[in-house]
C-alpha cells in the first residue's frame, strides 16, 4: 500500500494515500468564531467550502503553529470512497460526508510499503492519542506513525455531536 | 442489491410516484366528470407500468396489489362502471401504494390482503356482467391466430403475468431477422432468454435444431414473456416493431402484424394525440441527480471566479493585443449564460406542489361535510427545487386552515347568499423578480376586532398599540408568535393554529407572508417567495477585517451615526446599550462581541468614529447590530455549513465571495432570539435628527420631496449620501453663497429656487426641512428641501416634452401629482458658477 507521509509537530505521520484527495497549498482561512478550538476555519477549495482541522489537538493536545511549509492534506469524502470500494481498492471504511482539510506542518514523501511491515504502536509512543493510530512502520530507520483516518474523522464528528 | 440495481430502483420509485400522481389526478377528474374511457385508460396505464417494473424488482406485495387493481381497471375499460364505493376503494389502495413507495425496500411488510379481498369482491361483480359481453373482435385477415398457443400454456402464462411479466407474440423470419444480421439462432435464443421466458415456439424445430437453414419466407412464432414494455421488446430482440404484439391472455387471442404502430395496441382506446405526447416528452427530459447539479453550480461559481482573475491578469495586455478584448468578452458572455442555464435546470413548476392538494381538498370536504372546489392558476410558474420542497408544508397548513375554519357549511353559505360550494384558489404569479403564491378563499373572512382582543388577552400587544393599528395590521397579528396555540382553536378567532409557523417556514426560505381579509367576502394569504434559494441578496459587512453576510430579508434599515451625534443617540440603560431611533429605543449589540471574536473590542463612544448600525427585524424583535463597516449588497450563492461545524447555530450557511474568500452567513433569527429575553423595546418619544433610507433595491429607488411648490421633485436615491435635519445655525454665509458644515467640511448649500421658477413657494418650515447631501463623482453639495414625501422603487417613464430647464430630466405623474425628476450632473454644472 502507498502512504503519504508528513510532519506534524516534529513527528512523522502517514496516511493511506487512497483516503486523501490531494495536498493543497495553504489558502486563506476564514476563522469561525464559536467553533471548537481544533477547527481552524473554512477554506475555499475550488468552489467547495471545506473545514480545516488542526490535528495537533488530537495527536498532541496542543495547537500547532503556521509557517510557509504548511499544507492542507485533503481527506476524501464518503462519496469518493464509494468509487474506491466498488473497485475493491479499500475495505469498508467510513469518512465524513464532505472532504476535510487537515493542516500539516510539512509534506514529506510517498512511500510504498507492504502491509506486513505495519507494526502495532509501541508502548513507548508517548504524547500521542493511541486511538488515532493504526500502527507504525519503520522506513530508513525512521519510525512513521500511521494515522487511523476514519477514527480521526469519527472523533471530530463525535466531538461535534457532543458539543451540540 | 448491487449498486446498479439500486440506481435503477431509485429511478423506478421516482417514476412510480409520477404514475401515482397521474392516476390520482385522473381519479379526481373521473369522480367529477363521470365515466370517461380516456381517464380510465390513463389510470390503467399507470398501474400497469408500476406493476410491470415491480415484478422486475421482485416487490411481490406491490405486484400482488397492483395486479388486482389492474384487473379492476381493466374491467372498467371494458365498460364496468366505477361507482363511488369502488373509487374509494381504489383511493385506499393508492394511499397504501404511496406509503409503500416511501419505504420500498420493506414494501413486502405492508398488509394489503384486506384491500385485495375487497378488490376481488368487486371484481366478482364485474365478471358477471362481463360474460354477457360479446367476445372481442378478431382482427382482419393479416393477423395470425395464436389462440392455440396461448390456450396450451394458459396456466403458465397466468402465473408469469401475476409476477408482473407481460406476454407477447413474436413473429420471426429467421433468415432475414437473425442469420442475415450475422447472428446465430442460438445467440438469438440466448439473448431472448436473458431478458425473458420463451413459453413455446412454433415450429419447435427452431429451438431443437439451431443449425437448421431457413429460406426468407419461412417464419417462426414465439410466445414470449418478459418484464419489458411493448416498446422495449423490439429493441431487446432486435426485431421490427410490427412483428411483436402483446397477448391478452383473457381473450386467448393475439393480434399480429397490425399495420398501425404497436403501442396503440397496448393502449387501446387512448386518444392518439395523447400517446404521442407522452412518448415524445419522455424523450426530451432526463433525470439528473441533484447532487450532480449542485456540483455543476459549484463549478460554475468557480469558473466565474477564475474568469474574474483572468480578466484582471490580462488587463495590461488589452491594448497591446487587439484580439484579446473580444475573446474575454465572449468568455464573459458564455460563463454568465452557463450560470443562468444551470440555475434554470434546478427549477421545477409549482404545479408539482399544487397537484397534491386536490386529494387533500377531497378528503377534507368529505370529512367536514363541506362542498369545496379547488382552483389552481399559474401551475407552470417555476421555482427552485429547494423552494418548492419548502413550500409544501406551509401550503398544506394554509389549506387545512381555510377548509377547517374559513369556509362555511353549505347551508350557512346559502343563507348568506353565496353559492353552496366554497372556492379555494391557489394562484402563483411573478411579481418584481419574485414569485407570489396566493391562497384565496371566499369564506367568512377574519374579524380584525376579534383578532385584536385575542392578541390583547394573550399580551401580544398593548391597548395603546392597538389604537394606532389599522384593521389590516390587526389581522396581521395572527402571525405573531404565541398568538394561536392549540387552546385557542378557531371558536374565538375563526382561524386555526400555527400561522406563525407558516410565517417562520416561509421566512426561513427568504420569503414573506401577508394576509388580507374582509368579513363575509373571504381571505387571501400571499406568500412572496424568492425564485431560488441558492442565490440570495444579502448585506456584506466587516467586523475585525472579517466579512460576514446578513440575509437582506431580515434587515429593516441601515443607520450611520456620526461621531458627534453619538451622545444623543446611544444611551446606556442598566448596563445595556440602547439606540434611540425615531419613536423607539432599540437594543444595540456589537456584532464582534456577540460573535466573541478573539481580542476584539469596540468602543461605542469613541469620539473619532461614526457608528455603522444594521437594524434587523425578526419575528417582531428589532435590534441594532454595530459593525465595523457596511460594505454593500451582494448576490451570494448560499452553501450549507460544512458537516464538521453544524453545532454552531449562529450561522445559517456560508458563501464564497468575489475575491475567493469564504464568508459566513449569520442566522439573524438566532441572534434576535438570543437577545429577545434580555431586551425589550419600549415605546417612548425621541426626536430623530436623521432619516434613514430604506435599503431595499436602491438601484431604481427615487426619493420624492416637496419643495414648497405645487409640484413634487424626485432624485435617484443612489446620489444621496445622507439626509440631515435642516439646522439654520449651521449655515455659513460667504458673500451670496451659502455653505453648510457637514462632518467638519463646508459644503455648498443650494436651493432649487435659485435654478427654477417656483410657483407660489410656501415658507420653509424648519421643523420639517431636510438637507440632502449629494455625492456625484466626488462633487459633494447639499440640497435644501422642504419635506420628504416618499421614497419609491420604480421604473420611470419620463415625459421630457414639457420641461423647460436643463436641470430637469423630465416629469411623471406620481400619486396624481406632477413630479419633476432632477438631472444631478446638470444641476452640478449649473450650480458650479454660483459657488
Amino acid at each position: 500500500m502507498k502512504l503519504a507521509t508528513f510532519w506534524i509537530n516534529q513527528s512523522l505521520f502517514a496516511v493511506d494515500i487512497l483516503l486523501t484527495r490531494e495536498i493543497s497549498p495553504i489558502h486563506q482561512i476564514t476563522h469561525v468564531s464559536k467553533a471548537p478550538p481544533y477547527i481552524l476555519g473554512l477554506i475555499n477549495l475550488r468552489g467547495q467550502i471545506i473545514s480545516v482541522v488542526d490535528p495537533s489537538y488530537f495527536l498532541h493536545n496542543t495547537p500547532s503553529s503556521t509557517n510557509k511549509n504548511c499544507r492542507f492534506l485533503i481527506i476524501t469524502s464518503n462519496e469518493d470512497l464509494k468509487h474506491l470500494k466498488r473497485m475493491q481498492l479499500i475495505d469498508d471504511v467510513k469518512l465524513g460526508k464532505e472532504p476535510l482539510a487537515v493542516k500539516i506542518d510539512k509534506i514529506d514523501d510517498v512511500i510504498d510499503i507492504n502491509e506486513s511491515q505495519i507494526l502495532p504502536p509501541p508502548s513507548t509512543l508517548s504524547g500521542i492519542d493511541r486511538e488515532m493510530i493504526s500502527g507504525v512502520v519503520e522506513v530508513d530507520k525512521e519510525l512513521i506513525v500511521i494515522m487511523n483516518m476514519p477514527k480521526f474523522v469519527a472523533k471530530i464528528l463525535d466531538a461535534e455531536n457532543k458539543a451540540r | 442489491m448491487d449498486e446498479r440495481m439500486g440506481d435503477l430502483l431509485i429511478a423506478y420509485i421516482e417514476e412510480a410516484k409520477d404514475h401515482l400522481n397521474v392516476i390520482e389526478t385522473s381519479m379526481l377528474a373521473l369522480e367529477k366528470e363521470g365515466h370517461s374511457s380516456d381517464l380510465i385508460d390513463s389510470m390503467f396505464r399507470g398501474i400497469h407500468s408500476i406493476k410491470g417494473a415491480a415484478g422486475f424488482f421482485q416487490l411481490n406485495t406491490l405486484v400482488y396489489l397492483t395486479h388486482h387493481m389492474e384487473e379492476l381497471l381493466s374491467a372498467a375499460r371494458e365498460g364496468f362502471q366505477l361507482n363511488e364505493e369502488t373509487l374509494n376503494l381504489i383511493f385506499k389502495c393508492m394511499d397504501i401504494l404511496h406509503d409503500m413507495f416511501i419505504d420500498v425496500e420493506n414494501s413486502d411488510d405492508f398488509e394489503v390482503e384486506e384491500l385485495v379481498q375487497e378488490l376481488i369482491k368487486v371484481m366478482s361483480k364485474t365478471s358477471e356482467g362481463k360474460q354477457e359481453q360479446s367476445p372481442k373482435e378478431i382482427g382482419p385477415d393479416d393477423t395470425v391466430d395464436l389462440s392455440h398457443l396461448v390456450l396450451n400454456n394458459k396456466p403458465q402464462i397466468e402465473e408469469l403475468v401475476k409476477q408482473g411479466l407481460l406476454a407477447f407474440s413474436v413473429k420471426l423470419y429467421p433468415k432475414n431477422d437473425i442469420l442475415d444480421c450475422s447472428l446465430t439462432i442460438s445467440e438469438f435464443i440466448d439473448q431472448a432468454i436473458s431478458v425473458g421466458v420463451i413459453i413455446q415456439v412454433e415450429p419447435p424445430s427452431f429451438l431443437d435444431d439451431p443449425d437448421k437453414k431457413y429460406n426468407s419466407k419461412e417464419e417462426v412464432l414465439l410466445l414470449y414473456c418478459t418484464v419489458m414494455e411493448l416498446e422495449l421488446v423490439p429493441l431487446a430482440l432486435q426485431l421490427p416493431e410490427n412483428q411483436i404484439a402483446s397477448v391478452d391472455i383473457d381473450e386467448f387471442t393475439a393480434v399480429i402484424n397490425l399495420p398501425i404502430p404497436s403501442t396503440e395496441d397496448d393502449e387501446k382506446g387512448a386518444p392518439k394525440s395523447n400517446t404521442a405526447l407522452t412518448s415524445s416528452s419522455r424523450d426530451e427530459t432526463l433525470r439528473v441527480k441533484v447532487s450532480q447539479l449542485n456540483k455543476l453550480v459549484d463549478n460554475v461559481g468557480e469558473l466565474i471566479l477564475s474568469r474574474k482573475q483572468v480578466t484582471q491578469a490580462l488587463e495590461p495586455y488589452m491594448t497591446e493585443l487587439p484580439n484579446l478584448a473580444p475573446i474575454v468578452k465572449n468568455i464573459n458572455g458564455v460563463v454568465s449564460d452557463l450560470q443562468e442555464q444551470i440555475m434554470n435546470a434546478r427549477m421545477q413548476p409549482i404545479g408539482s406542489v399544487f397537484s397534491k392538494f386536490p386529494r387533500l381538498i377531497r378528503d377534507l370536504s368529505r370529512q367536514l361535510k363541506k362542498s369545496i372546489e379547488l382552483k389552481t392558476k399559474g401551475d407552470e410558474i417555476e421555482l427552485d427545487k429547494t423552494v418548492i420542497e419548502a413550500l409544501s408544508d406551509p401550503l398544506t397548513h394554509l389549506i387545512r386552515n381555510v377548509t377547517d375554519h374559513e369556509l362555511e357549511l353549505p347551508e350557512e353559505r346559502v343563507e348568506n347568499g353565496k353559492s353552496a360550494t366554497g372556492t379555494v384558489l391557489l394562484n402563483a404569479y411573478h411579481q418584481s423578480g419574485q414569485v407570489v403564491v396566493e391562497v384565496k378563499d371566499d369564506g367568512r373572512g377574519i374579524d380584525p376586532e376579534k383578532i385584536a382582543s385575542t392578541a390583547l388577552n394573550k399580551h401580544i400587544c398593548t391597548q395603546q398599540q392597538l389604537q394606532h393599528m389599522s384593521s389590516e395590521d390587526k389581522i396581521r397579528l395572527i402571525f405573531s408568535p404565541g398568538f394561536s396555540t392549540a387552546e385557542v382553536v378557531n371558536d374565538i378567532i375563526g382561524r386555526g393554529v400555527g400561522m406563525d409557523a407558516v410565517k417562520n417556514n416561509i421566512e426561513k426560505i427568504g420569503g414573506s407572508v401577508d394576509i388580507t381579509s374582509s368579513i363575509g367576502v373571504g381571505t387571501s394569504v400571499k406568500l412572496t417567495l424568492p425564485l431560488t434559494l441558492a442565490i440570495v441578496s444579502s448585506l456584506l459587512v466587516e467586523v475585525d477585517q472579517q466579512s460576514f453576510i446578513l440575509p437582506q430579508v431580515n434587515i429593516s434599515e441601515l443607520v450611520n451615526i456620526i461621531a458627534t451625534e453619538k451622545k444623543n443617540r446611544v444611551e446606556v440603560i442598566q448596563n445595556k446599550n440602547i439606540l434611540k431611533i425615531r419613536e423607539t429605543l432599540l437594543p444595540l449589540i456589537t456584532l464582534g462581541e456577540l460573535l466573541e471574536l478573539k481580542d476584539y473590542s469596540y468602543d461605542l463612544f469613541d469620539e473619532n468614529k461614526s457608528l455603522q448600525i444594521v437594524i434587523i427585524e425578526v419575528d417582531g424583535i428589532s435590534l441594532g447590530l454595530v459593525v465595523d463597516l457596511v460594505v454593500g449588497i451582494e448576490e451570494i450563492v448560499v452553501k450549507p455549513i460544512p458537516q464538521y461545524l453544524v453545532g454552531i447555530d449562529i450561522y445559517s450557511g456560508a458563501t464564497i465571495l468575489g475575491n475567493g474568500e469564504v464568508a459566513l452567513i449569520l442566522d439573524l433569527s438566532v441572534i434576535a432570539k438570543s437577545q429577545a429575553g434580555e431586551n425589550q423595546a419600549q415605546t417612548i418619544s425621541s426626536d430623530s435628527k436623521e432619516l434613514q433610507i430604506d435599503l431595499t433595491s436602491i438601484a431604481n429607488s427615487y426619493l420624492i420631496f416637496d419643495n414648497g411648490s405645487e409640484e413634487n421633485f424626485s432624485i435617484p436615491v443612489s446620489y444621496i449620501k445622507r439626509i440631515d435635519q435642516y439646522e439654520e445655525n449651521k449655515i455659513q454665509k460667504v458673500g451670496p453663497k451659502n455653505f453648510l458644515e457637514v462632518q467638519g467640511k463646508a459644503l455648498p448649500l443650494i436651493h432649487l429656487e435659485s435654478f427654477l421658477e417656483i410657483q407660489n413657494p410656501s415658507p420653509l418650515d424648519s421643523q420639517k426641512a431636510k438637507v440632502l447631501i449629494i455625492d456625484h463623482e466626488s462633487h459633494f453639495f447639499c440640497l435644501l428641501i422642504h419635506n420628504i414625501v416618499d421614497s419609491k422603487s420604480m421604473d420611470t417613464d419620463l415625459d421630457s416634452s414639457n420641461v423647460s430647464s436643463k436641470i430637469l430630466e423630465g416629469s411623471m405623474l406620481l400619486n396624481d401629482k406632477l413630479t419633476l425628476f432632477l438631472n444631478i450632473p446638470e444641476l452640478i454644472n449649473a450650480s458650479d458658477g454660483r459657488f
